[in-house]
């Protein structure tokens, strides 16, 4: 059952980590997959969102702009340390993605990181639309 | 889903006979045990669904410490035909040339009791571990980056990171060549340039072991290894510069994929075909990321000789610390084998595999070329890893390859379950294993119990021949990222 109009959960897999996300509308599944995303990295709670960043995908489908939106946020990450903790999602075309995350800079003082996140992977990638909006389903290379 | 059926060859072989669209049979080495949990996850699907990819030479092979992975399952391994076949990033993985290299030293553990700690210390602080930590003497310039990723280890050798004899004692003198970097994307060069010289974090580690049992007298000594001896194991790859080539490629590949008219039960099995340009590409792209990997264990290895001329005030040349040899986990490669009595270069996908090429390959250094390739295959951070020595039934049966580890069998939600509450630090300490980790949480993932027992993957390769046991080493200390 699902609980809420909107939110994420983890599935079974061995190797890497699988999740689910769900929302009324497409702009609230891309916010929710970036939340859970960000999650798995590290506690939300523990991250301030001081900085803005706007991110433009470029993919065919919404699919592919979903996993480019995200591994758009994970190369911030992985370059600029940087951690998001607010997601918006300004247009999602179908074949272009404008959203913006804020958050702040890795500091090993305040942040722990959970798991790290290589790569979003498209393996079993799913993005559908259900009776009440939309859902995703998508593996993490950890 | 269904059970998919599979034909018992041996204790150690199980067929996965073809059906629909299948070009070729699949063959899982496991034990009737192991199989159960493999059966677990989809790799068995897995398996099957790499036979169908066009140009596959031989069969869908899989590795005892197979998993599910993401298209290719972990463990697997594939060759394809030069002129018919495809290459696929999936086949290779997101960590391009994750891999491991050994190396061994003149010192007996006795030597090093009761510094463990100094030692891990010193490695903590000399080799940058966790997100976003870089040594502060080091500034790659674009430059030098290409260079990098053209030369890979012998660029470091080069920069002063280790010797000039380290490079015969690394698979393919690491350098893979073909290697172009105006083909990887400026977000991978970018990503590249702040992770030079680092260990990244999860699974990867260096360790400090000794040799606890050796099981071929005379393979080990060809090694240089001896009981009791100190010996260090250090794993990483190409950080985020190959996953961002693996993403960038997919990309690629799924065009391809349409254009080429390929048809694939799994996108993320996308591929091209070798010869076409997205196929050339992709591998000279890879063949970068690959030499930023050898690298960047070139780098660290320079950096754990360094740590341990600190704290023990001794020289290299006392100290030993020789390189055994660095394999490659993740790789795609061209090289030469039998098919049909016939000699053809293949493009052979190892993801989560390695090369075990026997005695005589004209491939070995001259030191090893009566012994065949040393193979090291790490297990988890409490038990023991093992160097293993390649095999010609290698050579015959999985185009010169092997397991590469132990292979999950816990999630990490899982493992987490498991470590709940429970101080993996204080346990393994209790074992005489001491540990230094950037973040409590990625330990708790790599908690002992989350892995098969590597000795039940080593004893399936040793059984079946794909590679012979040489020693066995355990841990005494491991720093994590």
């Amino acid at each position: 059952m699902i609980p809420s109009v909107m939110g994420f959960r983890f599935l079974d897999h061995t190797a890497d980590v699988r999740f689910e996300v769900w929302a009324e509308d497409l702009r609230g599944l891309f916010v929710e997959a970036a939340r859970a995303l960000f999650s798995i990295i590290v506690d939300l709670q523990t991250v301030r969102p001081e900085q803005e960043r706007q991110i433009e995908v470029q993919e065919e489908g919404r699919d592919l702009l979903l996993v480019g939106w995200l591994n758009e946020l994970l190369f911030l990450h992985d370059t600029e340390g940087f951690l998001f903790s607010e997601f918006e999602a300004m247009e999602v075309g179908p074949s272009r993605f404008v959203g913006r995350a804020r958050g702040e800079v890795f500091d090993p003082e305040r942040h722990e990181i959970l798991l790290p996140v290589k790569a979003v992977t498209y393996h079993g990638l799913k993005v559908e639309r259900t009776a009440g909006g939309f859902r995703a389903e998508i593996i993490l290379d950890v | 889903m269904a059970k998919i059926p599979l034909k018992k060859i041996d204790n150690y072989r199980w067929l996965i006979p073809r059906e629909g669209r299948m070009r070729t049979e699949g063959l899982i080495y496991a034990s009737e045990r192991m199989l159960d949990d493999i059966r677990e996850d989809q790799s068995i699907l897995q398996v099957k669904n790499v036979a169908t990819m066009p140009g596959i030479v031989g069969r869908s092979l899989a590795m005892p410490d197979i998993h599910w992975g993401y298209g290719f399952p972990i463990g697997g391994v594939a060759a394809f035909d030069e002129e018919e076949g495809v290459i696929s990033p999936g086949g290779v993985g997101y960590d391009i040339n994750c891999g491991v290299r050994l190396l061994r030293s003149n010192l007996g553990r006795r030597e090093i009791e009761g510094r463990i700690e100094q030692l891990l210390d010193a490695l903590f602080r000399n080799v940058p571990s966790g997100v976003g930590s870089h040594r502060r003497d080091l500034k790659l310039d674009k430059a030098q980056e290409r260079k990098v990723l053209i030369k890979g280890a012998q660029w470091a050798v080069e920069q002063g990171f280790g010797k000039w004899e380290d490079l015969a004692h690394i698979e393919e003198g690491g350098c893979i060549k073909g290697a172009d970097p105006d083909l990887v994307s400026q977000k991978a060069l970018e990503r590249g340039r702040a992770q030079l010289g680092t260990l990244g974090s999860g699974n990867h580690f260096v360790e400090i072991g000794f040799v606890e049992e050796i099981y071929d007298e005379r393979i080990a000594e060809a090694f240089g290894l001896f009981r009791d001896q100190v010996v260090i194991i250090i794993h990483t790859g190409s950080r985020g510069l190959g996953h961002q080539v693996c993403d960038d490629f997919i990309k690629v590949m799924n065009k391809a994929v349409a254009k080429y008219g390929i048809e694939l039960p799994d996108r993320q099995l996308c591929c091209a075909p070798i010869k076409s340009p997205e196929g050339r590409d992709y591998f000279a792209a890879m063949a970068c990321a690959a030499n930023y990997a050898f690298a960047n264990r070139q780098m660290i290895t320079h950096w754990v000789r360094e740590s341990f001329e600190e704290v023990l005030k001794a020289s290299q040349r006392t100290l030993g610390l020789e390189l055994v040899y660095d394999v490659c986990h993740n790789i795609a490669k061209f090289e030469l084998h039998k098919v049909n009595g016939k000699t053809k270069r293949l493009c052979v996908h190892r993801k989560g595999a390695t090369r075990a090429f026997p005695a005589g390959h004209p491939d070995l250094p001259d030191d090893y070329r009566e012994t065949g390739q040393p193979v090291l295959i790490p297990g988890d951070m409490g038990r023991y890893s093992y160097v293993l020595v390649g095999t010609e039934k290698a050579m015959e049966e999985t185009f010169g390859s092997t397991c590469h580890g132990a292979g999950r069998v816990l999630s990490r939600h899982q493992a987490k379950k498991a470590a709940g509450g429970r101080s993996i630090s204080d346990e393994l300490r209790k074992r005489g294993i001491y540990i230094r980790a950037a973040s409590r949480a990625t330990m708790v993932e790599e908690v002992p119990e989350a892995y098969k027992d590597v000795a039940d993957v080593v004893d399936v390769v040793h059984h079946a021949g794909l590679s012979k046991k040489v020693a066995k080493l355990k841990p005494m200390g491991v720093i994590k990222g």
